[in-house]
């Protein structure tokens, strides 16, 4: 059995009387992709900082290729951790960032990060400080996949990025995750743009993990019942429905679980409409729960 | 697993920054001797005709140069932290190693301004004072045109103030700007109370003060000041 990339137990983060994540434990397995899903304020960042040892948990543990890694200089090595809001030291420019930069990561590909570079026209002259969001999103994503770092962590990678720019990081990801397989946890919002590039899902609500499995296991984890309002709450009665949606007098519901062929069947035979939920669906509706509120 | 990042990889990481770490300086000094000739010529034609010696003294008590570098010294050791840390920890470097890296810095950086005062007293002494008597290194305070003195004087003031501004910089990144308003407030109440305790022996001391005095206490100071900085900086978590 091989040791997995990151492994997270009874983590929990609290800052004064906030707690930003309480007891959350996942696995990411070795040479993955998974996303970090949750709503803003959801405790992605904050678990991101506590897998790249930029934060400490409260109690808790994570264990990163086996060692725990805050201080950990061999795991740290194997580690590039760009923030959304990720500072840069003052008067640097494009070439500061890509000279510094392959001394910390011995798999740095110089070649990429000047290709990613020119396709993201990000400007040589002015200080990163003066860049744009989008241009600050292009540094980070160039940091991230130049690195070859063995875990390579983004948060948010796409912030301010044009859609062809978005394309071209999906496409420079893949290309090089295939030709050089490592450990990648992003965190989004764009779900149905990057739910192709996934392998696994951790989603986390309000600081505390609601699932965390492949993307495979989680496509029937769910599914959207809609139709006229009265049949399609008859129907759901029994189920977790986990948002329910209304317009006029039709009711769209999503509910927790898999379908089986009979009661398929007896939804069919009401007039209502079934779809499995897609993945962007299933984590709006984990975020509304309590919020919009949910029902059995 | 990959190669682990060393202190000097941080060396190279501050060393981009190179216009205010080695030009600065530089126009800083350039600034000093420009008020410090026009002081010095105005009062040369002031005191024309009265007695030189008692001029000279005056001059070489002026410590303007070494006071023009101290807040900047201290302002490039917090910029050095603040700014240059979140981006060493998002390249996979340990506190440890950032520490160990910014105080290696510091030390080239006062190299640097040590280079600097040693080829300034050099030219003033070969030029005579400037060719118009004028007294910008070769002063009291940085040893009175002895080489060794003021390199063993700037090397160590420098040091002490870019690991003073490195420590303040943690104390911001840990605590925010209270950390570091508590901590100048900290040392100011330690000060004025060592002063209080003190102040009975001071004569005492003051008949048997040694200069080497100061080279242990810069000494000490240095390494409080860097230990300070790795426990501020252990603690601190990147937002």
């Amino acid at each position: 059995m091989t040791t997995p990339a990151i492994e997270a137990t009874g983590l929990t983060r609290r800052f004064g009387r906030t707690t930003a994540v309480e007891e959350v434990g996942f696995i990411v397995e070795e040479n993955s992709i998974c996303g970090l899903l949750g709503r803003n304020g959801a405790g992605k960042t904050t678990l991101m900082s506590i897998i790249s040892g930029q934060d400490r948990p409260t109690s808790g543990s994570v264990r990163v290729f086996g060692e725990q890694p805050f201080e950990n200089a061999t795991v740290l090595a194997a580690m590039s951790f760009v923030r959304d809001n990720q500072r840069y030291p003052e008067d640097y420019k494009l070439r500061h960032v890509l000279e510094v930069a392959p001394r910390f990561h011995s798999r740095w590909d110089a070649d990429l990060a000047e290709r990613l570079a020119d396709g993201f026209r990000l400007p040589a002259k002015p200080v990163v400080k003066k860049y744009s969001r989008g241009q600050l999103s292009s540094l980070g994503i160039i940091l991230g996949l130049a690195s070859r770092a063995p875990l390579t962590i983004f948060d948010e990678p796409y912030l301010g990025l044009d859609a062809t720019a978005r394309t071209m990081f999906y496409d420079a990801l893949l290309q090089d995750y295939a030709e050089h397989p490592r450990t990648i946890l992003l965190s989004t919002h764009l779900i149905d743009e990057m739910e192709p590039l996934l392998d696994s899902v951790v989603i986390v609500d309000r600081g505390r993990l609601v699932r965390a499995e492949s993307v495979e296991e989680l496509s029937g984890a769910a599914f959207t019942v809609s139709g006229p309002a009265g049949p399609t709450a008859d129907f759901a009665v029994g189920h977790r429905v986990l948002r329910e949606h209304r317009i006029g007098g039709l009711l769209s519901l999503t509910v927790e679980g898999r379908l089986e062929p009979a009661e398929e069947a007896r939804a069919r035979s009401a007039g209502l409409d079934l779809q499995p939920a897609r993945l962007q669906e299933l984590v709006a509706a984990y975020g509304a729960t309590d919020t919009e509120g949910s029902r059995a | 697993m990959s190669a682990v990042p060393a202190p000097l990889d941080v060396v190279r990481l501050h060393l981009s920054k190179r216009y205010s770490m080695f030009v600065v300086p530089l126009f800083i000094v350039a600034g000093v001797f420009v008020v410090t000739a026009v002081i010095a010529l105005a009062f040369q034609r002031l005191a024309a005709g009265a007695d030189m010696a008692d001029a000279i003294d005056g001059a070489r008590q002026n410590p303007a140069v070494a006071w023009a570098l101290s807040g900047f010294m201290v302002a490039l050791g917090v910029q050095g932290v603040a700014t240059a840390f979140p981006f060493s920890l998002a390249l996979g470097t340990t506190r440890r190693t950032f520490t160990l890296g910014t105080l290696l810095t510091n030390g080239l950086i006062a190299v640097y301004v040590t280079a600097i005062f040693l080829a300034l007293l050099g030219l003033e002494l070969l030029t005579n004072h400037w060719f118009v008597g004028i007294h910008l290194v070769d002063v009291y305070i940085l040893g009175a045109a002895d080489p060794l003195q003021l390199a063993v004087i700037v090397f160590l003031g420098a040091l002490t103030l870019l690991s003073a501004g490195s420590a303040f910089g943690a104390a911001w990144t840990r605590f925010g700007p209270t950390g570091a308003a508590v901590l100048g407030m900290g040392l100011g109440l330690l000060l004025a109370l060592a002063l209080l305790l003190l102040a009975p022996s001071l004569p005492d001391i003051a008949a048997s003060f040694r200069a080497w005095w100061l080279a242990v206490a810069a000494g000490i100071l240095i390494v409080a000041a860097s230990l300070g900085t790795l426990l501020f900086l252990r603690g601190a978590s990147v937002r």
